[in-house]
């Protein structure tokens, strides 16, 4: 497959990954906007700290403002990372590798492409229409990875897509739970209730699992191993990592290149570190550290692994 | 529906109707449309843009903005139809003036005995722009420069076929002809069975097997690729389209690297042996060592690599000396000299503005002629003497003037017309036709079909889509 | 009759590793009438295959390339030379330009050699053919006063001109080099309609006195029916001789080009050339220049930075 191709597929699918991750964290705080929480103290605070390039001043004056985060979110054109801004990358790199992705794939990112480019959209985020602009698209995504898992072919395209796809959600996975975790100094013993978790695992696929898996007191250890730990969810630092990993066997499998041995190495120490950290004598500091330094060797790894298969310029 | 009758209110050909009324090649498709009211063809008219948006076959325009407006190449959803006779008489008509076009540029990247027999002036190869000195003398597989070629062809008043013009760079528009057939077969299922339309789904397959023929290397399987200018490109739909048609890879020239005088491209396993390209990038765009020095969409030592016969590149380089404009006129003598024929397709007259003689006689008659630049192409160059105001005309002749060879003349021939609907009404429109020919080293062949181009406005006889102009899908009836 | 060893060395530098080294050269002296090649060596670093080919005027082309990263690379050509001269001026015949006419609309080739690229001083280089007084007079004797009028009139001056520089520039400047001076002669002859052509070579001063002292050097052809193609130096107003030694020739520098290449990474690129020249008499004659290389254009580098983005998405 050519290098850029591959590239294509994997960027594709990172800022794919990211708009549905954006979308559903701007969803939840969005839908708990209506019943104002007394104990809300962050807003729309994780989400802008993540996923824009915001100044600090700016997020606190705006974390509350609902009519603007959501125009800022969903189609301004000066925020890079706006979901309009996204899908535009997202097809590009599409179009770059158009001849191995799916007519349905195409087609699908296209309409959305048209949806977010379509005038009117910024007046329908005004009115009460907002609701149903955000519904739309958190489906359209759906849609997206839906068509994605039964159109595209396996084999070396589909090991690129999934591999980027997992390393955004990974990274997410980590920044939302930092942000949920440094406000309260990543205290592991502390008290914080089901409400506060609740908008961190409503953004991460996660409410309804937790509630089905733990008991309902002490919940800060137990949102720890839910979102790092826990194999059974598909956004958990682990389960993305191990996901990972599936496919970078795949992809070594017929190569013999020494900076593929260097480069599995790598990421075998960082899927390490998680699997033998003992979640259960975890202490707040560790907790810190685990997040940080997983990020960081995660993003590291992402540059490695592009040198490795898309140097083509 | 009464109101489909237009008014047949000028001198040319209409394809659809005769002053007898309905011509029989179209009967069944004017009584189908007959029995669908206003709002039914008004409806099967949006479902047709609309499945040209959603797929995305579109091209940019690009503004102020920073992002650009996408838009579709309109498309007329009344086919223009053309019967199994004079189809046949375009077919060998274009087969051979393609061989005559192929003989000619063996010759003049070669021995150029067509100069030395004085049939073509040095003269007029010499100061043409396309004519890439770089790739004299280099062998080409089984001789053959142009392997796909789009010929233009008009009908006259009497509803005669001739040649307008002949692209054998790098012809674009055939996903058109495709996509329009697949649009025609979803809003109108029944009218093509009916019809017995003949079929052009299985160009792809054709041009394939034609790429495969061309390798240097004697592979089972060769490497087949398309080269594109980028995601930018205006035609990049028809890259991608094509592309996936035929199963070979899309690349870029950042994709391409050669190794002592061979091309590969760049994979995530490594380097892969190119053996055959076939290329959507102009000749000066294709190695920056030897045109343009900073063309970054190019490969660079490509053209070494092709001089050593490494590499096959679809269509040949410097196939643009055949079809200048005023390389043109000579055609008929190319096929005569050549091939000891008649030519079977009539050229449209041309006047070379280098002849003092034809220069004056044109100057005098510049209501009646089109003048056009010999080295341009998509309707942009062009001045069309009976709409031209003074100020243009005057500027022309200056043009003309200072830079003969520069420019040709024609008569204005009044394009034959068919029907479109036009804000829910039957109008008729100008038309043009371009079909693909394809050239191997088994022969010529054509899919019975083509691009009919359409110039929407009124009384323009100007189809290209710059210049606003729409297409409509090509019916060969049996 | 006269025998030269010469070593032309080309140096490039990079200050980052570059890849991706496509390279295109024009180095091979020709077997030219009166001039033959007794020995050729070319060493390259990294030792990459040199495939060899003719161009449109005959010259030998190599091309080769280096595709892994690397921070310099030197070409060295080294020849041993004999040029079998008549050392005789060319014979002063009755031939006119109106004798060419028939030949030339028969080829292509010669008649791309009459065209003239348009510039604006045209009129200039009409007025400088009324000074010579073209009329009437054979071919011969038009090259030699074309010859003799550019090395009266323009300056041989280093270092205002370079590979980029116009007609126009020179007739405003009146100055230049070897180049400079070989390009205004091709203009002034090709509006004559005498085919003439471009060589650049070396030249070997047997005895010193002679303009444009450098080895490399640059002079032009005429295209004549009775005699073929004929020398003439316009940097030294002489036809040329035994110690001008062709390396190529084409319409202009640009199809001469000893050197062509491009190669990927973003480094700045220093060059420098050497070109040696060794008598038989065991003199040796040497000539060293750092070449200042154009900064990158703004397009270019534009293009770069785009590169390098798209590189980097995040």
């Amino acid at each position: 497959m050519l290098s850029r191709v591959a590239d294509g597929m994997f960027w594709l699918n990172r800022y794919m990954e990211r708009t549905d991750g954006m979308l559903l964290t701007l969803n939840t705080s969005y839908i708990l906007s209506f019943d104002k929480e007394i104990n809300d103290s962050q807003g729309y605070k994780p989400l802008l700290e993540y996923y824009t390039s915001l100044s600090n001043a700016k997020i606190h004056s705006i974390q509350y403002d609902t009519p603007y985060v959501l125009k800022y979110i969903i189609c301004d054109n000066q925020n890079e990372n706006s979901v309009k801004n996204l899908v535009v990358k997202a097809r590009e790199n599409a179009r770059g590798s158009q001849d191995k992705i799916t007519k349905e794939l195409w087609e699908h990112i296209n309409s959305m492409y048209h949806f977010v480019n379509s005038p009117d959209l910024p007046k329908k985020l005004e009115t009460s229409d907002a609701l149903n602009v955000i519904t739309k698209l958190n489906k359209d995504l759906l849609l997206y990875n839906g068509i994605l898992q039964v159109t595209m072919p396996r084999g070396l395209g589909w090991c690129f897509s999934s591999i980027g796809k997992h390393i955004e959600r990974c990274l997410q996975t980590i920044s939302m739970t930092q942000a949920y975790f440094a406000p309260i100094n990543y205290n592991l013993e502390g008290e914080e209730d089901l409400m506060y978790w609740r908008r961190l695992l409503l953004s991460l696929s996660g409410y309804e699992l937790y509630l089905k898996s733990y008991s309902n007191i002490s919940h800060n250890r137990k949102v720890v191993h839910q979102v790092i730990f826990n194999m059974d969810f598909a956004h958990s630092v682990i389960y993305t990592l191990d996901f990972i990993n599936t496919y970078l066997d795949c992809l070594f499998k017929d190569t013999n290149l020494s900076e593929a041995r260097t480069l599995m190495n790598q990421f075998g120490r960082l899927k390490s570190y998680i699997e033998f950290t003992d979640y259960q004598h975890l202490t707040n500091q560790e907790l810190e550290d685990v997040l940080r330094n997983t990020k960081n060797q995660l993003v590291q790894f992402s540059t490695d692994f592009s040198k490795l298969f898309f140097s083509y310029t | 529906m009464a109101k489909l009758t237009p008014s047949l209110n000028h001198s040319g050909w209409d394809e659809m109707f005769s002053n007898k009324g309905v011509r029989d090649s179209y009967r069944q498709v004017f009584e189908t449309l007959q029995s669908l009211n206003h709002k039914t063809l008004t409806n099967k008219q949006k479902q047709a843009s609309d499945l040209f948006m959603n797929q995305g076959i579109t091209f940019t325009v690009y503004s102020d903005d920073d992002n650009g407006i996408e838009r579709i190449f309109p498309f007329d959803i009344i086919p223009r139809i053309i019967t199994q006779e004079d189809w046949l008489e375009v077919e060998s008509g274009i087969k051979q003036r393609l061989l005559a076009l192929n003989l000619f540029l063996e010759d003049i990247y070669n021995e150029q005995n067509i100069v030395k027999d004085g049939i073509i002036p040095a003269g007029l190869i010499a100061s043409c722009p396309h004519y890439i000195q770089e790739v004299q003398g280099i062998k080409v597989p089984h001789n053959i420069h142009v392997h796909i070629a789009g010929i233009d062809l008009i009908r006259g008043a009497k509803g005669e076929f001739y040649v307008l013009e002949d692209n054998l760079r790098c012809p674009s528009g055939v996903s058109y002809m495709l996509e329009n057939r697949e649009i025609t077969k979803r809003i109108f299922p029944d009218m093509l069975s009916s019809n017995h339309v003949s079929m052009v789904s299985n160009y792809p397959m054709i041009f394939h097997s034609i790429l495969v023929s061309l390798s240097p290397r004697n592979v089972s399987n060769p490497n087949v690729v398309l080269l594109t200018p980028g995601v930018y490109n205006s035609a990049y739909y028809e890259h991608t389209y094509l592309a996936r048609q035929m199963g070979i890879p899309l690349v870029e020239g950042r994709d391409l690297v050669v190794n002592n005088s061979k091309v590969y491209m760049k994979t995530t396993s490594g380097l892969q042996q190119v053996d055959v390209i076939y290329r959507r990038l102009d000749d000066e765009y294709l190695d920056p060592l030897v045109f343009k020095p900073d063309s970054a969409l190019g490969v660079p030592g490509l053209i070494s690599a092709y001089r050593q016969g490494n590499v096959a590149l679809v269509n040949a380089v410097g196939n643009g000396v055949a079809d200048d404009k005023a390389v043109y006129a000579y055609v008929p003598d190319m096929i005569k000299y050549y091939m000891n024929e008649e030519p079977i397709l009539k050229n449209v007259p041309t006047y070379r503005m280098e002849n003092l003689d034809e220069r004056e006689h044109v100057f005098a008659n510049m209501e009646n002629m089109v003048i056009k630049e010999t080295n341009q192409s998509g309707g942009y160059g062009m001045i069309m003497g009976n709409k031209a105001s003074q100020e243009e005309i005057d500027e022309a002749k200056i043009a003309i003037t200072n830079n003969p060879r520069n420019f040709i003349a024609q008569p204005i021939i009044q394009l034959s017309t068919v029907p479109c609907l036009i804000g829910g009404q039957l109008k008729l429109r100008h038309v043009d036709l371009r079909p693909y020919a394809l050239c191997g080293p088994k022969g010529v062949q054509i899919v019975p079909g083509g691009l009919t181009r359409v110039a929407l406005t009124e009384g323009s006889l100007v189809v290209n889509s710059s210049q606003g102009g729409g297409s409509k899908d090509t019916w060969i009836i049996k | 009759m006269a025998l030269f060893k010469i070593v032309h060395l080309t140096k490039y530098q990079y200050n980052y590793p570059i890849k991706e080294s496509i390279n295109e050269i024009r180095l091979f002296p020709h077997h030219f009438e009166n001039q033959e090649v007794l020995q050729y060596q070319l060493l390259i670093t990294h030792a990459p295959n040199v495939d060899v080919s003719q161009d449109y005027y005959g010259n030998r082309v190599g091309n080769f390339n280096v595709l892994d990263s690397h921070t310099e690379m030197t070409i060295e050509s080294r020849m041993l030379v004999r040029v079998n001269h008549s050392l005789k001026i060319p014979e002063i015949d009755s031939t006119y330009v109106k004798d060419i006419q028939i030949e030339k609309e028969k080829s292509i080739l010669l008649l791309r050699l009459c065209y003239i690229d348009k510039i604006e001083k045209q009129t200039e280089i009409e007025n400088i053919l009324k000074e010579i007084n073209i009329e009437n007079k054979s071919i011969i004797e038009i090259a030699q006063q074309c010859n003799t009028y550019v090395f009266e009139n323009f300056t041989y001056t280093k270092g205002i001109t370079n590979i980029e520089t116009t007609v126009d520039e020179i007739l405003t400047l009146k100055k230049g080099v070897c180049q400079d001076f070989a390009h205004i002669l091709l203009h002034l002859l090709r509006t004559v309609g005498i085919p003439s052509r471009y060589v650049s070579g070396y030249i070997c001063p047997n005895e010193s006195g002679l303009r444009g002292e450098g080895a490399t050097h640059a002079w032009i052809e005429i295209y004549t029916p009775t005699q073929g193609w004929l020398g003439l130096d316009p940097t030294n107003n002489i036809w040329t001789m035994d110690n001008h030694v062709r390396l190529s020739v084409g319409r202009n520098f640009s199809d001469c080009t000893p050197i062509k290449g491009t190669f990927k990474g973003l480094a700045k690129q220093t060059l420098s050339v050497c070109v040696s020249i060794g008598y038989e008499d065991g003199r040796q004659f040497e000539e060293i220049n750092d070449v200042q290389l154009q900064e990158v254009s703004s397009k270019v580098q534009e293009q770069l930075n785009y590169m390098d983005q798209l590189q980097q998405q995040q």
